[in-house]
């Protein structure tokens, strides 16, 4: 069936160039060269070849099980945590230069370096406050300095307003909105390098999806976004380029605006029109 | 219609039976329960009494206490969870956290499932063995409650696992995800969350461990004593004493097993005094476990 499908290289030049026709030079946040991935045997991701630029929002698309939550789980190095998974090829993150998911490099470094923002709201039964400022006290923050930058996390998130007289009480009194909204200011606070969202919004309704949505396209000009999602009007809403997997491959990377209105393959154009998926 | 009819009431005269039956079972277990708290609350009150709690054992029956019993069974209680939690807790969290799964830990799960089962006087066999003749800790409180900790570490190991298994895989990933260490994990997030389910777990393995008889008598536990350990607390330093961990003792349900055992009837009714001290003790450890149990359950909602 992939055969019918002919597929172009997707060089990273050409998408660094197409996604951003305005700057010169985008700068390049990281580069994935020839990523495989194993589950046991079973191969989840194969050869993939892209770049993420810097300060910008990269959705993923692609139907269930195309690999790409598998992508996206790469860069904080949660697939450690389980048995029987590998990793091949190389994750660049610039401007370090240092390969993700290298043997050399240490997961917890990495993990410590990105934020993930995951698909059902995963607030820890502890209080509003102390959800933000976990992260912050295992980077040895405390003290006045912890109190600032909880509150700068909870305004960056927007919810500040929301929460600010009930900090003390548990996380698990706020709507299923308002404890995804606190789980992204959580994943703010330790100012990673690369914010990544996992289906964000699927466990939301529309008017918290709204407000969730408001907030990635504004959190990039801090931090560089990735986001999963198998919501294609939510792709075209927040991102600036959008990536096509299926079957573990990438299929087409391209500025949003080129993706959905014009796909060079005729296997995006399909998924994109709703013929599968 | 009348063919609907005809099969509706015969069903529902087979539902009926069914209600009355399962009342009859109900009543049978519930009047034997009834009986035996009577039965032991009328013998059992006669005797209940400061004097009584406060006697040694003697040789006349009105002037038997259960003072020695009690005490033994409090210190032992108190060795056997000073043991039983940290090693059950520790190896819980290893088993479930920080080992790999594979066909060894496989074995030691079957294992420790099993371990629960073996009937408590292999226990003590094991512990006279043991802790007795090999180690000489000697027939004392160190020996009979590091006896009980062996039995009822499964119960907490099982307890500790079950709880940590309750907590959502997203909170472990969202911990690790912020930069967490495994140890960081444990500490801060999955020992609180799955504090509940462990001290319901080890409360109710307390309270049966108290009621143990058949190890503390194997290794060798004494029936008549009148005298307590020394005291833990000293008048010169360093003013904590661990002497008392060396002393022979005895328990309440020996105590009690020694006086049913006699001709005379009035030591029987000693035995139902004791008896109902016991029950009380018990029925307050499972009061503490469902409070706590509720407490937590009231503070963390999944």
């Amino acid at each position: 069936m992939r055969d019918q499908y002919a597929r172009p290289e997707v060089s990273p030049d050409v998408a660094v160039a197409a996604s951003s026709p305005v700057e010169s030079s985008p700068k390049i946040k990281a580069e994935v060269e020839g990523l495989n991935f194993f589950y046991e045997k079973l191969q989840a991701l194969k050869n993939i070849n892209m770049v993420f630029i810097a300060n910008q929002v990269t959705a993923i698309i692609g139907p269930s099980g195309c690999g790409k939550s598998t992508l996206l789980r790469c860069f904080n190095r949660i697939h450690d945590l389980y048995p029987e998974t590998r990793y091949e090829g190389k994750i660049i993150l610039q401007p370090s230069g240092i390969n993700l998911i290298g043997p050399e490099t240490d997961p917890l470094e990495m993990r410590m370096r990105m934020s993930m923002v995951f698909q059902k709201p995963n607030a820890f039964p502890k209080s509003v406050f102390d959800n933000v400022a976990f992260g912050l006290r295992l980077r040895g923050i405390s003290g006045k300095e912890l109190t600032i930058q909880v509150e700068q996390s909870l305004r960056a998130a927007a919810l500040w307003d929301e929460v600010k007289d009930r900090l003390r009480e548990s996380a698990y009194t706020l709507s299923g909105g308002q404890q995804q909204r606190l789980c992204i200011a959580r994943a703010l606070a330790t100012e990673p390098e690369i914010l990544l969202f996992d289906e964000p919004t699927s466990a939301l309704d529309p008017i918290a999806t709204a407000k969730i949505e408001n907030l990635i396209f504004d959190l990039k000009r801090e931090v560089t976004v990735v986001i999963v999602t198998h919501n294609m009007q939510q792709a075209a809403r927040v991102s600036d380029s959008t990536a096509f997997m299926y079957l573990g491959e990438l299929i087409e990377l391209a500025p949003t605006k080129v993706m959905f209105e014009n796909p060079a393959i005729k296997l995006t154009e399909e998924y994109i029109t709703g013929h599968f998926g | 219609m009348s063919d609907f009819k005809r099969i509706i009431a015969k069903r529902k005269r087979q539902d009926f039976v069914f209600n009355i039956v399962g009342i009859v079972c109900t009543l049978v277990g519930i009047a034997t329960l009834g009986a035996l708290l009577g039965d032991l609350l009328m013998d059992g009150l006669t005797r209940l009494n400061w004097t009584f709690l406060t006697s040694f054992p003697s040789r006349f029956a009105e002037r038997a206490g259960i003072l020695s019993s009690w005490v033994g069974t409090l210190l032992i209680m108190l060795v056997t969870a000073f043991a039983a939690v940290p090693l059950g807790v520790g190896a819980g969290i290893y088993l479930e956290e920080y080992a790999r799964k594979n066909w060894l830990t496989n074995l030691i799960e079957i294992n420790i499932a099993n371990l629960a089962g073996v009937p408590s006087i292999i226990y003590g066999l094991m512990a006279l063995g043991l802790l007795v003749y090999q180690f000489k800790l000697g027939q004392s409180v160190l020996t009979g409650g590091l006896t009980l900790a062996f039995l009822i570490l499964p119960i907490v190991i099982v307890a500790t696992r079950e709880a940590l298994r309750t907590i959502p895989q997203g909170i472990r990933e969202a911990a690790y995800a912020l930069g967490s260490t495994k140890w960081q994990v444990v500490r801060h997030h999955l020992l609180p969350y799955s504090l509940g389910g462990t001290m319901t777990g080890i409360i109710i393995a307390l309270s049966r461990a108290i009621g143990e008889t058949a190890p503390l008598i194997t290794i060798g536990a004494l029936t008549f004593i009148a005298f307590l350990p020394p005291l833990p607390l000293k008048t010169q330093p360093p003013f904590l004493s661990l002497e008392w961990l060396w002393s022979p003792f005895s328990v309440l349900p020996i105590q009690m097993f020694n006086w049913v055992s006699r001709p005379d009837q009035n030591f029987v009714v000693n035995a139902a005094g004791a008896g109902l001290v016991l029950i009380v003790v018990t029925l307050l450890l499972n009061a503490i476990a469902i409070l706590i149990r509720y407490r937590v359950r009231k503070r963390i909602k999944w």
